[in-house]
C-alpha cells in the first residue's frame, strides 16, 4: 500500500505556485485542503485551540507573504507549509515560556486523548489510522525522539538531556523514526 | 542506498524536519542536487514527515480563520515577495530603490509581528570595503513596535543610503535579524558563479548565512536579507562580506572567494 497515493501533491504544488503569484482563489483552495492538519498540528504543540489558532494566521499569512519561495525539487508542498506552521507554532510556545504546559510525547495521557480525538473523529482515513497504530509499534527511543523533535520546540541538546542519550543519538533516533514510520506506510 | 553514510542519512531527517542550520542545508541541497539516491531517499522520509502530520487526531481550524487571515492579507499586509531560487539556495530579495521607498511608504511586510528579542533601539552600518569593515551604530525609532515598522524603517535608510555613489553597504537590524545590502557591482567570475552574503558575528567568531544574491549580482544592486537564527553577541561588532564559488560548489564562508568586505574582523 502507498499511502501517498491518496493525497494529490501536485495540486498542491500547483496552488501553491499559483499563491505566490498573487492568486487569492489558489490561496483559498490550498487552505481548505491544509488547514485542517495543519491546525491539528499546531494545537498537538501548543496544547490548545486559541493559541493555535493565531499561529495558524500568522503562518497562512507568511505562507501567502513567500509562496513564491517554494521549490518543488526540495520538499512537498504539504511539508514546507508544515515546517513554516511548525516554527511558528513553536516560536509562540517559546514566546509564552510555557514549553512545559504543552504534551509532551512522552506523555502516557497523550496517547489516550490521542485516540479518543481519533474516534471521534468522523473523517479519519484509513492509512492514517494504519500510520498512527504504526507509530505506535515503532522502538521507543526513536519514536520518542521524533515526536519530541516535531512537537516539543525542544532542541537536539535539550531532547538529548531529556532522554538521557547523547545528542549523535538522538540524530541517528530522529532518522530511524522518521524511516520506521516511512516502513510502516509502505507495507 | 547500501552506499549511504549514516551520517548523510541523519541529516536527511534534519532537513526535511528543517532542523539543519542554513550552511549545512545549502551543502546538503548541493549533495542532493549531485545523488539521485540521496534525493530520493530524502522525499521518501519528507513523505513519511507529511503523514505524520496527516495522522494527527484532526481537528477543524474555526470557520473565522480564514476570514481573519484574508482581511491580513487584503490590508496589504504582505504581499507575496519574489524569491527566485537559483539552486534551491535561499536568496536575497532584490529591491530597485523605488521598491525599497514604496515599502518604506506604504509597505507593509511581517505585519503585526512583534520580535520576542530584547528590542534595541539600533541598527548597524557596516561599509562594505576592502580596507575598512567598521561598524557603526544608527538610531531606529521603532514607533509602532513591531517589527513590521522596524523593517519600513530601515528600508527607508536603506533607500536613502542607494542615493550616495560609490558606496557599498550593509544595514542590519540585530533585533528583528533583517536588513539590506547595497552593493554597485561586483567582480565577474565565470559563467554561473554565485554569489552568498554572510555576517560575521565579531565577538564570538560565529558566520551565518544571509543569502544568495540572485540574478546578474555582478550588476550590483539594493537587496533585503535576513538570517534564520543567532543573536550576535555584540552589535557593534559585525561585519558582512560576500563571497563567490563556483557552480556546483557546496557554499561555504571559510572556502569561497571574498569579492566584497571582510571575512576576518
Amino acid at each position: 500500500m502507498t499511502v501517498q497515493g491518496t493525497r494529490d501533491t501536485s495540486e498542491e504544488a500547483d496552488l501553491l505556485m499559483k499563491a505566490g503569484t498573487g492568486d487569492t482563489e489558489a490561496f483559498r483552495r490550498l487552505y481548505s485542503l491544509m488547514a485542517r492538519p495543519l491546525f491539528s498540528m499546531s494545537v498537538r504543540i501548543l496544547g490548545n485551540e486559541s493559541d493555535a489558532e493565531d499561529a495558524v494566521q500568522e503562518s497562512f499569512v507568511k505562507i501567502w507573504t513567500h509562496a513564491g519561495a517554494y521549490d518543488p525539487r526540495r520538499s512537498l508542498p504539504f511539508t514546507w507549509a508544515a515546517t513554516i506552521v511548525r516554527r511558528t507554532s513553536i516560536d509562540s510556545l517559546r514566546r509564552r515560556g510555557a514549553r512545559a504546559a504543552a504534551p509532551g510525547a512522552d506523555d502516557p495521557g497523550l496517547e489516550v486523548a490521542v485516540d479518543e480525538t481519533v474516534r471521534a473523529s468522523a473523517e479519519g482515513h484509513e492509512a492514517e489510522e494504519q500510520a498512527r497504530r504504526r507509530l505506535r509499534l515503532a522502538p521507543d527511543g526513536p519514536r520518542r525522539a521524533l515526536e519530541l523533535a516535531l512537537f516539543s520546540g525542544l532542541t537536539h541538546s535539550e531532547i538529548s538531556g531529556k532522554l538521557k542519550v547523547p545528542p549523535g543519538t538522538v540524530k541517528t533516533w530522529i532518522r530511524r523514526g522518521l524511516a520506521d514510520l516511512k516502513e510502516a506506510l509502505h507495507e | 542506498m547500501n552506499d549511504m553514510s549514516d551520517d548523510l542519512r541523519d541529516r536527511a531527517a534534519l532537513y526535511v524536519l528543517g532542523q539543519l542550520p542554513p550552511d549545512e542545508r545549502l551543502g546538503f541541497e548541493s549533495a542532493m542536487d549531485a545523488d539521485r539516491e540521496l534525493a530520493a531517499y530524502t522525499r521518501s522520509l519528507d513523505e513519511a514527515y507529511a503523514q505524520r502530520i496527516r495522522a494527527l487526531p484532526q481537528l477543524g481550524p474555526p470557520a473565522r480563520l480564514l476570514g481573519r487571515i484574508e482581511s491580513q492579507i487584503g490590508r496589504g499586509a504582505a504581499a507575496p515577495v519574489p524569491q527566485a531560487r537559483p539552486g534551491g539556495a535561499r536568496t536575497l530579495w532584490w529591491l530597485s530603490a523605488a521598491a525599497a521607498a514604496a515599502l518604506a511608504l506604504g509597505g507593509a511586510f511581517y505585519a503585526g509581528r512583534r520580535t520576542a528579542r530584547p528590542r534595541l533601539p539600533l541598527a548597524v552600518l557596516v561599509r562594505l570595503a576592502p580596507d575598512s569593515g567598521t561598524a557603526t551604530t544608527v538610531q531606529l525609532h521603532d514607533p509602532v513596535g513591531d517589527d513590521n515598522g522596524r523593517f519600513v524603517e530601515l528600508a527607508g535608510m536603506a533607500e536613502a543610503l542607494w542615493q550616495k555613489p560609490h558606496e557599498d553597504y550593509a544595514l542590519y537590524d540585530p533585533t528583528t535579524r533583517q536588513g539590506f545590502v547595497g552593493i554597485r557591482r561586483l567582480p565577474p567570475g565565470p559563467a554561473r558563479t554565485r554569489y552568498s552574503l554572510w555576517l560575521l558575528d565579531g565577538a564570538s567568531g560565529r558566520i551565518r548565512f544571509a543569502g544568495e544574491i540572485p540574478g546578474d549580482a555582478t550588476k550590483g544592486g539594493l537587496f533585503a536579507f535576513s538570517v534564520d537564527s543567532g543573536a550576535v553577541t555584540d552589535a557593534a561588532d559585525v561585519r558582512f562580506f560576500v563571497t563567490a564559488d563556483g557552480p556546483g560548489a557546496a557554499l561555504n564562508p571559510d572556502t569561497g572567494r571574498v569579492v566584497l568586505g571582510q571575512r576576518h574582523s
